[in-house]
């Protein structure tokens, strides 16, 4: 199978160049990872690219397939056209090969206070949910913080020190609809500037990429409904 | 606002397009009656109201995407804001003597 | 264009616009941007055309007559089309915020519905036009 992946080593290359990969793929090699773990093996030990649980849930190995940003674990090799053009997630830095640097990305998590935050005092056990208030916590919480979303907004791409990007902001969604979090209004008030979430245009190539079909345009939606009840 | 103009705007162009299809003005007197009647009069002296207000918050937000240094950035935002407060004399001066 | 992230001399990143494949919904989104561009860049001659209209009858009949021009017509038909790119994708950025459409596969459809209408709408315009 052919692949060209992108390369770029700072202590050798001037710039970046793609390299072309013709691998025997076994059977039994049935995700893109399994392919660059074999290029890496047998082909070129120098390819560098992050993985860790090869299962879709850590987000270790996001990157851009064929034009469009996805988790190789998780990517079929049958459904990919070849040769299979591997870059890593558009915007962010290269620091060698498919690894970028995520350090912006995870900086403006901090920022939105990813915890909740309960000045209650602690009961005997756990703060209690009933299960619809638990239910609102779907389709929230289970974000990897993989990036795939956020390096594939346009929004982004042209403000991403000040926008927040989808990642980041479903994940502000979610401590927002947790109602075991007292922090609401601040954590609304943090939100309501002209850059951190209004830059949003709704484009949907968020929930087009989301390798856990997450959907972050909706999440900002609501944040913005929310926003909107706060000042009334 | 953006909304809120959108709507006005979507509303207008609804009705002119059944106004259109129930009939195209076929002479001046027939256009200008029908410009110069009091209902239709304010209702697009408010269409360009809403138009510019939409255009202000549409055309922002690409100048805020785009233009990155500030000088710049202020620079086209009030050439911008120029350029509709002219149109809108502009169109005050045009629709408010009409008889 | 180069986003403000990257800076010359620092890490190189990828960012070959034509090499990221975008899905259809943001065909319409960059469509409603570039349309929205076009019809402000055109509306102080809208507001020209209807001053000379409603100037007295020669003025209105030398509004009709700028159309004879096969040139006026084929800009016609593009504002026409900016102006129904626009209207349409703004009706769907409307229910989208009433949470209507908002799934993957509903947004598709909706950019899918919107590019057919104003495809319909430009053929009715060009042959009611010529």
């Amino acid at each position: 199978m052919r692949f060209s992946i992108y390369r770029f080593d700072p202590a050798r290359d001037a710039k970046p160049y793609m390299q072309d990969y013709d691998i025997a793929v076994q059977p039994s090699d049935k995700m893109l990872l399994d392919a660059l773990v074999r290029i890496k093996e047998d082909a070129d030990d120098s390819l560098g690219f992050r993985r860790s649980c090869r299962e879709g849930v850590c987000g270790s190995d996001a990157m851009n397939i064929n034009g469009r940003n996805g988790l190789a674990c998780v990517t079929k090799l049958s459904e990919l056209r070849e040769p299979v053009a591997i870059r890593p997630l558009p915007t962010f830095p290269v620091i060698r090969d498919l690894i970028v640097d995520m350090s912006l990305f995870f900086r403006q998590y901090d920022s939105i206070r990813p915890y909740l935050i309960n000045e209650d005092p602690p009961p005997a056990r756990e703060r209690l949910q009933t299960p619809e208030e638990r239910d609102r916590l779907n389709g929230l919480y289970e974000c990897i913080l993989c990036a795939c979303c956020t390096s594939f907004c346009p929004t982004y791409w042209w403000n991403p020190e000040k926008f927040l990007g989808p990642a980041v902001l479903l994940q502000a969604c979610r401590f927002l609809e947790d109602s075991r979090d007292r922090a609401g209004p601040e954590r609304l008030e943090a939100l309501d500037d002209v850059y951190k979430l209004y830059r949003c245009r709704t484009i949907m190539n968020c929930t087009t990429v989301c390798p856990k079909q997450l959907n972050p345009a909706l999440a900002i939606s609501k944040i913005r409904h929310k926003i909107i009840k706060q000042s009334c | 606002m953006q909304r809120l103009s959108a709507l006005y705007l979507l509303v207008f162009t609804l009705y002119v397009l059944v106004q259109l299809a129930t009939g195209v003005p076929h002479s001046y007197e027939e256009w200008h009656a029908w410009m110069a009647g009091g209902g239709v009069r304010v209702a697009v002296l408010l269409f360009f109201v809403a138009l510019l207000v939409h255009a202000w918050v549409g055309l922002r937000d690409v100048v805020i995407d785009y233009v990155h240094p500030l000088w710049a950035r202020l620079a086209v935002l009030a050439a911008i804001i120029a350029g509709e407060v002219a149109i809108g004399l502009w169109v005050a001066l045009i629709l408010v003597p009409l008889e | 264009m180069r986003p403000a992230g990257l800076q010359a001399g620092t890490r190189p990143a990828f960012f070959d616009l034509y090499r990221i494949r975008q899905p259809v919904t943001a065909v319409v989104s960059i469509g409603h941007r570039v349309s929205g561009v076009l019809l402000a860049l055109v509306v102080p001659l809208l507001v020209y055309l209807l001053q000379v209209s409603l100037s007295g009858p020669q003025g209105y009949a030398r509004v009709g007559s700028v159309f004879d021009h096969a040139w006026i017509r084929v800009l016609t038909v593009l504002v026409i089309w900016a102006f129904a790119h626009h209207l349409l994708a703004g009706v769907r950025h409307l229910l989208f915020d009433l949470h209507v459409g908002t799934r993957l596969r509903q947004s598709r459809a909706g950019a899918w519905i919107v590019l057919g209408a104003e495809a319909l709408i430009v053929v009715i315009a060009i042959a009611g036009i010529s």
